[in-house]
């Protein structure tokens, strides 16, 4: 079975689950408890407003008319109006700088955590067994049981209230100010410090421990003993080889933790005041924005559809051996 | 006969034992301070953010609650809540599982497309928009607990299934007459049982840190005190800018306590049923 097929194949089952989260969201979003019909009762909402989401809804009108139509709103890329941000397009709300801050903080955060948790299960992972190896990778469990929020709120309380090296919330000094290009980057990195150092806490101990188990295992392996008794040295070996195969694990993990590139980290995001589309999600569901939620839900649905596809095109290109699955 | 002596080998597994015993000792603690603090944790006890001292050994919060009180409750809390959810969570995946590999075509099929789309999507955003919609209890958090980590589970458990129907013996009983929901009972459930268990402790560790999340959040049960709610609390008020360092290190603490005790246990049983091949 060649390329093509395979991920045709392949795209052919991501489709069915985007289906289904289509429809999931559908009637998650209509028939549970606090659907967008009760919320027309929401007092928040003027008269214009609730004749447009009658109309763009299709709320008079039968389920199936309502299932058509919004099949064909989101077809068009229409979402439908958010509840909280008034007059503006849920399409609008989510994409755009909310987006862009939240693009740029977890890709920070996954790069950095990828090439130093890489990097570490390398490193120690050749040596492992030993005493180093033990207390390293058992303070790294306890890392990884850490719920993300403590740390968060850890790094905010003792790096930015008690030593005032970081600013304490939120995403720019400069909201309304104008300034120059190189004052506005600086101060931005500066606001991402916490939340990165967050990610790094959250994320290093997955690719640690992954890293440290395929290298502590592959040591002994025979092709490993070869290149040995060939006479390589250990940092050749450990550079030219396994650190190519370990290259492939790297990029699972990332793959898998490609989605919060979207969705964010509602935790991190949370507690420093990131104006993300993580931020956005808890606080649409604090004021029961059931359309931002959706096209939040959509999105997140897509992502990881076309992060699989991705994946495994990359996969392809590295691996040439996967070639029927 | 043969899983109590399994049971019994388990524990000679140090890792599974520390878990354990850290686990035990947690709930012993927990229990002994409810006896120490038998008044109602939201009652004011003294002045608002005192530290530590003898009346109070973690301080009191930004009302003068005792905060040693409210964490030898949110341990409970947070402990029964994750095992409960864990249990929910591992029977309905077990039911669909099994469901899943006994019926074949199209009810395995519709099952198996629809965990496809559950793994998929990511269990935080599918947990927190559930949660939208229902109203903030002890069993609504249960209930979405087990919504976002049953795939998991069923898909296992489908997996190892297969596998039994495939044997022998499971051949002999259907040759002899027997029905699918006999051969569902009487191997299929029995032989998950390994698997079963594997998989409340997994569950277990995910269901503490979601439900600790979702506190943390303000969108646990508003009438109950849990670690987490402990820290959203912590987070609401002027404790942080205060300096008030008891009222957030100890409650994050004790959770990270409980996953890592989890985490042991599922290390400890996974290097268990490797070794047995």
């Amino acid at each position: 079975m060649g390329f093509a097929s395979y991920i045709s194949r392949k795209a052919a089952q991501l489709a069915v689950v985007m289906a289904i989260g289509i429809i999931v969201s559908f009637f998650m979003f209509r028939l549970l408890p606090g659907d967008p019909t009760a919320s027309l009762l929401d007092p928040r909402l003027d008269p214009e407003a609730k004749i447009e989401i009658i109309r763009r809804f299709g709320l008079d009108k039968p389920l199936y008319e309502q299932f058509i139509l919004y099949i064909t709103n989101i077809l068009r890329g229409d979402f439908g109006i958010s509840f909280s941000y008034t007059g503006m397009s849920v399409s609008e709300v989510i994409f755009g700088q909310r987006l862009i801050n939240t693009l740029a903080l977890m890709s920070t955060g996954i790069a950095l955590s990828a090439v130093i948790g890489t990097l570490l299960g390398l490193a120690i992972g050749w040596r492992s067994g030993g005493i180093l190896d033990r207390t390293f990778t058992g303070l790294l469990y306890m890392v990884f049981s850490a719920p993300v929020f403590w740390v968060a709120l850890l790094i905010q309380f003792y790096l930015g209230y008690q030593a005032g090296l970081i600013p304490i919330s939120g995403t720019s000094s400069y909201i309304g100010v104008d300034v120059d290009f190189t004052t506005y980057l600086a101060d931005y990195m500066l606001h991402m410090v916490g939340p990165v150092i967050t990610l790094a806490f959250f994320f290093i101990p997955s690719y640690y421990i992954y890293i440290r188990n395929v290298v502590s295992s592959m040591k002994g392996e025979d092709f490993v003993v070869t290149l040995r008794a060939v006479g390589l040295s250990e940092r050749i070996i450990l550079v030219r080889h396994i650190a190519r195969h370990v290259a492939i694990h790297t990029l699972t993990i990332t793959s898998n933790q490609s989605p919060l590139l979207v969705t964010g980290a509602v935790f991190t995001e949370t507690v420093f005041g990131w104006n993300g589309i993580g931020r956005l999600l808890y606080d649409s569901i604090l004021r029961a924005d059931y359309p931002v939620l959706q096209g939040i839900f959509i999105l997140t649905i897509l992502v990881v559809v076309i992060t699989n596809i991705v994946t495994d095109v990359i996969y392809y290109i590295i691996d040439p051996r996967i070639k029927v699955r | 006969m043969r899983s109590s002596d399994s049971v019994i080998a388990s524990l000679r597994d140090p890792a599974i034992l520390a878990g354990l015993v850290s686990l035990l000792a947690m709930i012993m603690l927990s229990l002994t301070g409810l006896l120490l603090t038998p008044w109602d944790p939201n009652l004011i006890r003294g002045d608002p953010l005192s530290p530590p001292s003898l009346a109070h050994p973690l301080g009191t919060d930004d009302i003068g609650r005792d905060v040693a009180a409210m964490i030898y409750r949110g341990v409970l809390t947070s402990i029964f809540i994750g095992v409960s959810a864990a249990i929910v969570t591992t029977i309905l995946g077990l039911v669909v599982g099994i469901i899943a590999s006994i019926f074949r075509g199209f009810v395995d099929a519709t099952m198996m497309r629809i965990v496809d789309f559950l793994l998929a999507t990511p269990s935080l955003v599918l947990a927190l928009i559930l949660i939208a919609f229902l109203k903030p209890s002890i069993y609504n958090v249960i209930l979405v607990l087990a919504i976002t980590g049953w795939p998991g589970v069923a898909r296992i458990v489908r997996a190892h299934s297969l596998q039994i129907l495939s044997t022998g013996y499971v051949e002999a009983a259907r040759a002899l007459g027997a029905s699918s929901w006999h051969i569902a009972l009487r191997h299929l459930v029995p032989a998950s049982i390994p698997v079963t268990l594997a998989a409340i402790v997994t569950t277990t560790r995910a269901a503490v840190l979601l439900e600790a999340g979702l506190g943390f959040l303000g969108l646990g049960d508003p009438s109950t005190i849990s670690l987490g709610t402990i820290l959203f609390y912590a987070r609401r008020s002027a404790a942080l800018a205060s300096g008030a360092w008891w009222v957030i290190v100890p409650a994050g603490l004790l959770i990270t306590i409980i996953v890592f005790a989890l985490t042991m246990i599922s290390i400890g049983m996974e290097s268990r049923t490797l070794k047995r091949g």
